[in-house]
């Protein structure tokens, strides 16, 4: 047991002193830090409210905007200005921008914005409709209509939308609980690729270098093979463990001493009912791409017979890693396709997809049982495997990915 | 450092017995049906050209290769892990782990031969003193020079003074003055009671280390045993005979394989030493020579007779 403990903490000392081990625990705990303060900082760079110049002949129209300044930007001062003033102020930033309103004969109204920035069309469409309001007022009143027969006008019919689920638990999300899935999801699954990839390359690395350096002769002539891998790969699991704790305990600090409820409120987002089920499910994805990653990449790892071809080597884990990431990513607003049922179920891939599907209502629990089943499954197969081919190919220099998964497999002896 | 291994001593003489060993890969006979026995405290050395089979033979004797025929025993025991602790190899490949720094690395696989934390400590600042790399002892194993990675290497293998040392070619690619201190650490090992197994390319070397010497040729045993006994066996030997006469007759003399001759000496190789009698009686009727001298022949010579080619 002593000879594990000796290669278990070598492995955990220096991967834990290692410089990107800091410095990426450094970056995300400085991320994990400002998203939680992202309202602060959001205000910090808001140079108040816009100041917004209205250019018009009609003084009218001028009080019309000003009531409803609200809704064309918020919190904005309004002043009127002329044309030439307008021009300049927006110039020498004194004003964030101006509307130049003109009515023409026929009652018809045309806005022009004027901005430093680009102005964006949901400004334009916000102006439009403004306008589009005060024009039917004119209209409206060159023809003697009531405010109620205007009102009769304009009125729309009514279109809604029922979602009827298939499930019994299915619960209706409002867009604020889906948008805040949908957040830990993004965050989720890009922190779940880092770590698992990182570390997996690491484990690829570690026993590729002491397979090409032939340090593992003298190693496994002190030690049995198997005893070796184990605490390799329990090393470097722990690393990941001390780096998952440490963001947990960053995270629950972040929430205890931030007011993260007002901010998830500024963005239009809350928590839900789903969100517990969320995180359950990401933590043991999370775990379980750990392992079956590692097991992966150590097997990866030791048919390599030159350090330079462990990229190369590492194909097959990349591959499988990638395409689970970008059908999860692209996944996350429409989770109910076909693909990702079948993908959610697939061993390697299931960890990021079944994450993905946790984020709706629409999965069943023995779904993500039965996917986490077959996970550990592939676990065990994947650590026979690994046991198989690291005593096997440890010594043995083949080329090749195939040669060496024939010796693993034709072994006679 | 005798102590510990003295207490463990067996009282049988031969601790290592390969019987009847081969390994055959697929079309290939790597060894075949070698055997041989090595003495406690004895040392061994293992001469052959490259590919010739010492590798594998050391690898099969660690249990790394599994062994097609035939058995290796140590003290009457197959070799396993058991015995781990007890044995030090060094391989022919050199490496050891590139970032990690020179003492992390002697503790590191010290550990792994279950040696003791103080143990280390004091073995590492003797043999680091010893070694004359006292100054590197924090650097990183990849800002050695290549004869400071061997030693660290070496001193990995027998650090936890194994009872039974295998070195794969320990010397080669060494300067004189390492090779002298690296085998006088081999040569003290050897004294304090550690059976030693070494491969080398430099006859010089085992002719002045060893006490047995084995000669393998593309997977056979051809020459095994005492080195003084295999000189003997060794029919060709030769008569130097220092003198200025040509002596003709010597030529005519049955057994007389081939004479060489110049200004000052003749040498003649003979098949036994019966014939240098011969060859005397007919330098005697020439009266006074400088020398007369039966020479036994060098490994050298043996090594080239058996193995057919002029060794690199």
């Amino acid at each position: 047991m002593s000879k594990f403990w000796a290669t278990f903490s070598l492995t955990y000392k220096n991967k834990v002193k290692a410089k990107s081990f800091m410095i990426f625990t450094a970056v995300v705990i400085i991320l994990m830090l400002g998203a939680s303060n992202i309202n602060k900082i959001i205000d910090l760079f808001d140079d108040g409210p816009d100041k917004v110049g209205v250019v018009s002949s009609n003084n009218e129209i001028y009080k019309v905007i000003k009531s409803q300044g609200n809704q064309l930007d918020e919190g904005a001062k309004f002043s009127k200005v002329s044309e030439k003033q307008a021009r300049s102020q927006v110039k020498s930033e004194k004003l964030d921008k101006a509307y130049i309103i003109k009515l023409n004969d026929n009652q018809k109204l045309s806005g022009k914005i004027l901005s430093k920035d680009t102005v964006s069309e949901q400004d334009k469409q916000k102006l439009k409709a403004t306008l589009s309001t005060i024009q039917t007022q004119f209209v409206a009143n060159s023809l003697d209509l009531s405010q109620g027969e205007l009102k009769q006008l304009q009125a729309q019919s009514d279109v809604s939308a029922e979602v009827i689920a298939n499930n019994a638990k299915s619960s209706n999300l409002s867009e604020a609980q889906k948008g805040f899935n949908t957040a830990i999801v993004y965050l989720g699954i890009m922190l779940m690729f880092f770590i698992i990839f990182n570390y997996a390359s690491q484990v690829a690395m570690e026993i590729a270098t002491e397979k090409t350096s032939r340090v593992i002769e003298m190693i496994i002539t002190s030690v049995s093979p198997v005893t070796h891998l184990f605490a390799k790969m329990a090393g470097v699991i722990a690393v990941a463990l001390t780096q998952i704790s440490i963001f947990v305990v960053v995270g629950v600090i972040c929430f205890l001493t931030f007011d993260i409820s007002d901010m998830l409120q500024g963005f239009k987002v809350e928590p839900n009912e789903l969100t517990l089920q969320l995180v359950v499910v990401g933590f043991v994805s999370l775990i379980i791409g750990i392992f079956s990653y590692i097991i992966l990449a150590s097997i990866l790892g030791s048919i390599t017979s030159r350090i330079e071809d462990i990229n190369q080597a590492l194909m097959p884990m990349t591959l499988v890693s990638m395409i689970a990431f970008y059908i999860s990513l692209f996944s996350v607003m429409n989770p109910d396709t076909l693909l990702v049922k079948i993908v959610s179920f697939i061993p390697l891939m299931s960890p990021f997809v079944m994450f993905v599907r946790a984020s709706t209502p629409d999965v069943a629990t023995w779904e993500i049982m039965v996917s986490v089943a077959l996970s550990i499954i592939t676990i065990f197969v994947l650590l026979w495997i690994a046991v198989r081919s690291y005593k096997d190919t440890i010594l043995s220099f083949d080329k090749g990915f195939v040669s060496s998964m024939k010796r693993i497999f034709n072994k006679k002896n | 450092m005798t102590k510990v291994i003295s207490k463990e001593r067996g009282t049988h003489a031969m601790s290592l017995l390969i019987e009847h060993v081969t390994k055959k890969y697929k079309n290939f006979t790597a060894v075949n049906d070698i055997s041989l026995s090595l003495e406690k405290g004895k040392m061994l050395g293992f001469l052959g050209r490259n590919g010739a089979g010492k590798t594998t033979t050391f690898r099969m004797i660690l249990g790394l290769t599994p062994i097609t025929e035939g058995t290796i025993t140590y003290n009457d025991k197959v070799i396993d892990r058991s015995l781990y602790n007890r044995i030090g190899y060094l391989p022919e490949e050199r490496g050891l782990h590139p970032k990690m720094k020179v003492e992390d690395e002697l503790r590191y696989l010290a550990t792994l031969k279950g040696m003791k934390s103080k143990d280390i400590t004091k073995a590492i600042d003797y043999w680091l003193n010893r070694f004359n790399i006292k100054e590197n002892r924090e650097k990183k194993i990849e800002a050695l020079s290549k004869g400071n990675q061997q030693k660290i290497q070496l001193l990995a293998s027998m650090l936890h003074k194994p009872e039974l040392l295998i070195l794969d070619e320990p010397f080669s690619g060494l300067d004189p003055v390492n090779v002298e201190l690296l085998k006088s650490a081999v040569q003290d090992l050897n004294d304090e009671g550690t059976t030693i197994i070494y491969s080398s390319h430099r006859m010089e070397h085992v002719e002045e280390l060893c006490d047995n010497v084995c000669i393998l040729n593309k997977g056979e045993l051809v020459v095994s045993g005492p080195i003084d006994e295999v000189k003997s066996n060794h029919g060709h030997k030769r008569v130097v005979i220092e003198t200025e006469h040509q002596m003709p007759e010597i030529d005519a003399i049955t057994g007389v394989i081939a004479v060489e001759r110049n200004k000052r000496e003749i040498k003649a190789t003979i098949e036994s030493e019966m014939i240098a009698e011969k060859i005397y009686d007919v330098v005697t009727q020439y009266g006074f020579v400088k020398r007369f001298q039966v020479v036994e022949p060098s490994l050298n010579e043996i090594f080239i007779a058996k193995v057919g080619d002029i060794h690199e």
